[in-house]
Order: structure tokens, then C-alpha cells, then sequence
């Protein structure tokens, strides 16, 4: 993976787009990938979302003015693609959808691409519990450690609701880790 | 229990041997699939229509809708095979009685206005943790909520 910095992938967008594109999978697919795996939590769905991403992204390009940066664009509509294939699964209801192994066991990878012990395991699910809004805030500022004015870009959150929501959120995953 | 004590921040989570070496080339070949099967003219394959989405919905209230009809039909003919003789629709029963006749009647028989019993219902407790995450599912803002406490 490479990290062009956005002035590179702006220079060159205005000249080839496929390029440039293709810098921009190369600079962002790798941190994206990672945001939706830990939302949809199977390898095939999460492949399947950053597909779709890049596909959006993709159409979209072309009218991007880059009022807000790349990756705040790429992240919300990645959590968007992510969020289409949590809700699928709602629809269907054929697993458990606040357990991470009942998840991988529904897969076709099973559970090849998951190797954590009992207390990541544990974290999953309590992290699978939290409503949608909450999971995503959560994630995005304990893992990626993104600031709260990233985050309001990307969801169209208040700072101050994300902040509440964050803290709600760590609040009942320390609960769950404590009873579980 | 804090949450940094007890776990780092571990990826539990694995991916296929050189998933990432590959993503851009598979990724520009799926985006050009997508644009030849949109030239093409053909429907991409993951898209739901509004009417497919809403199928559920639509059968819930069609089932809703014939369920009333059924039960209003059932109550109509109920009621018909049961009026008495001499009974005009529209008009009371009780008619051509005089208050004096149906207060003696109701002290007679015991009968009174008594409020309805319902049975014990326990009250579930709803923690304020429950409203609030079903209040944000909602789409209400925390802001919003906390403005009205």
C-alpha cells in the first residue's frame, strides 16, 4: 500500500482519473477495509463493502470539490456500505446478530479470519450490542483514534453528541465486559 | 473496569494472504465490470428497488387491512343473527324503559359501574440507557435528548 497525500492524487485526478483512483485504493483501501471489518466483522462481507465503496466513490469522483477531505468522504460512504450490509443481515435474520462467532459461523470463511482469544472475542460483543450509531462513534474514535471534528464530518453528528454518544457507549461495554 | 486496562487494542481479525497487494487491480476490474454491465444495460446485481424493500410492509398492512374487513363483516353478521324479534337497527333495546325501571333493575342484579380489573402486569423497568439507545435508533440527536432533561 502507498500513501500518496491528497495534493498528489488532486494533481493528478485533473489529468487521469483512473490513476489517480487508483492512488487513492492504494492510500485508502488498507484504512477502509479495516473501519468496515469491524463493523460487518466477516472478511466476505467486508470485501464485498469496500468493493461497493470504491464503486460509489468511483461514479462520484468526478463531481467531488474536495470541500472536505478524501478520507472523511471515503469513510461516510464506507460506513454507509458497511451500515447497507449490517441492515441486509437484520432483514434476514438468520444469525445471532450480537455474536461474533454465531456471525463467522454463518460465513463461508467460518471463522478462518478471526483469531481472537476469549477477551477480544468478549469486546466484540459487547461492541456488536451497541446500537448502529453508537458502534460506528465507537470504533472510529477507540480504534482510529480520529478526532471528534472528523467524526462529526463523517456522520453529521454535533462534536458534542458524538462526545456523549462515545462515552455512553464505553460505558456499556465496560457494563458487559464486567457482567460477562 | 476500564476498558483500556482490560484489552489493548488487539486486531483479532485476519486476512487472505496478499489481500491487500491485490485490492487495487481487483477493485479497478470490478469497477469496470459495474460500467460494462451499466452500458450494457443490465441491473447490477445487489440493488433492491423501493418495492422489493417495502414487500414486508406492504404484506403486513395488506394482512392488517383484510383482517378488519373479515372482522367487521363477522361482528356484522353476529349481530344481525342476533337481534330480537321486533328490534329495529338504530333503535335501543331498552327503549321504552324508564330510568326508574333500569336503576331498580341494576340494584336488583348488583350490578355497578366498577371500575375494569386488569390483572397484575409487573412494570418493567426501562433503564434510562435502554430510552436513550432507542431514542438515538430514531435518529434524535444526544444533544437533543440531554436539552430536554
Amino acid at each position: 500500500m502507498s500513501n500518496f497525500t491528497e495534493d498528489d492524487i488532486r494533481a493528478v485526478l485533473a489529468t487521469d482519473a483512473e490513476k489517480a483512483f487508483r492512488m487513492i485504493i492504494d492510500t485508502y483501501g488498507s484504512k477502509l477495509y479495516w473501519h468496515i471489518r469491524r463493523l460487518v466483522i466477516t472478511h466476505e462481507d467486508a470485501d464485498d463493502a469496500l468493493q461497493n465503496t470504491f464503486i460509489n466513490a468511483w461514479k462520484n469522483i468526478s463531481s467531488f470539490r474536495f470541500d472536505s477531505s478524501l478520507l472523511t468522504w471515503l469513510w461516510s460512504i464506507s460506513t454507509n456500505e458497511a451500515l447497507t450490509l449490517i441492515r441486509k443481515r437484520e432483514r434476514q435474520g438468520t444469525v445471532s446478530l450480537d455474536d461474533v462467532e454465531a456471525l463467522l459461523s454463518g460465513s463461508a470463511e467460518g471463522s478462518s479470519w478471526f483469531d481472537g482469544d476469549a477477551a477480544e472475542v468478549k469486546l466484540q460483543n459487547a461492541i456488536l450490542r451497541l446500537p448502529e450509531k453508537q458502534r460506528i462513534v465507537f470504533n472510529m474514535k477507540y480504534f482510529n483514534d480520529m478526532t471528534y471534528e472528523d467524526m462529526s464530518s463523517v456522520t453529521g453528528t454535533s462534536v458534542g453528541a458524538l462526545k456523549a454518544s462515545y462515552h455512553h457507549a464505553v460505558k456499556k461495554i465496560e457494563h458487559f465486559l464486567k457482567d460477562n | 473496569m476500564k476498558l483500556n486496562d482490560k484489552i489493548e487494542k488487539a486486531n483479532p481479525f485476519r486476512v487472505p494472504e496478499g489481500y491487500f497487494d491485490s485490492l487495487t487491480d481487483r477493485t479497478m476490474a470490478a469497477i469496470r465490470e459495474e460500467e460494462s454491465r451499466n452500458e450494457a444495460g443490465q441491473a447490477p446485481p445487489r440493488k433492491e428497488t423501493r418495492i422489493i424493500s417495502m414487500r414486508p410492509f406492504l404484506a403486513l398492512a395488506a394482512a392488517i387491512i383484510g383482517f378488519a374487513v373479515i372482522a367487521a363483516v363477522t361482528v356484522r353478521l353476529i349481530s344481525a343473527g342476533q337481534a330480537p324479534e321486533g328490534y329495529e337497527p338504530g333503535t335501543s333495546l331498552y327503549a321504552d324503559l324508564a330510568f326508574e325501571e333500569v336503576d331498580a333493575f341494576v340494584m336488583e342484579n348488583e350490578l355497578s359501574a366498577a371500575e375494569p380489573v386488569f390483572p397484575d402486569m409487573a412494570e418493567e423497568e426501562i433503564s434510562s440507557e435502554a430510552i436513550i439507545d432507542y431514542l438515538m435508533t430514531e435518529g434524535i440527536e444526544l444533544t437533543d435528548i440531554y436539552e430536554l432533561l
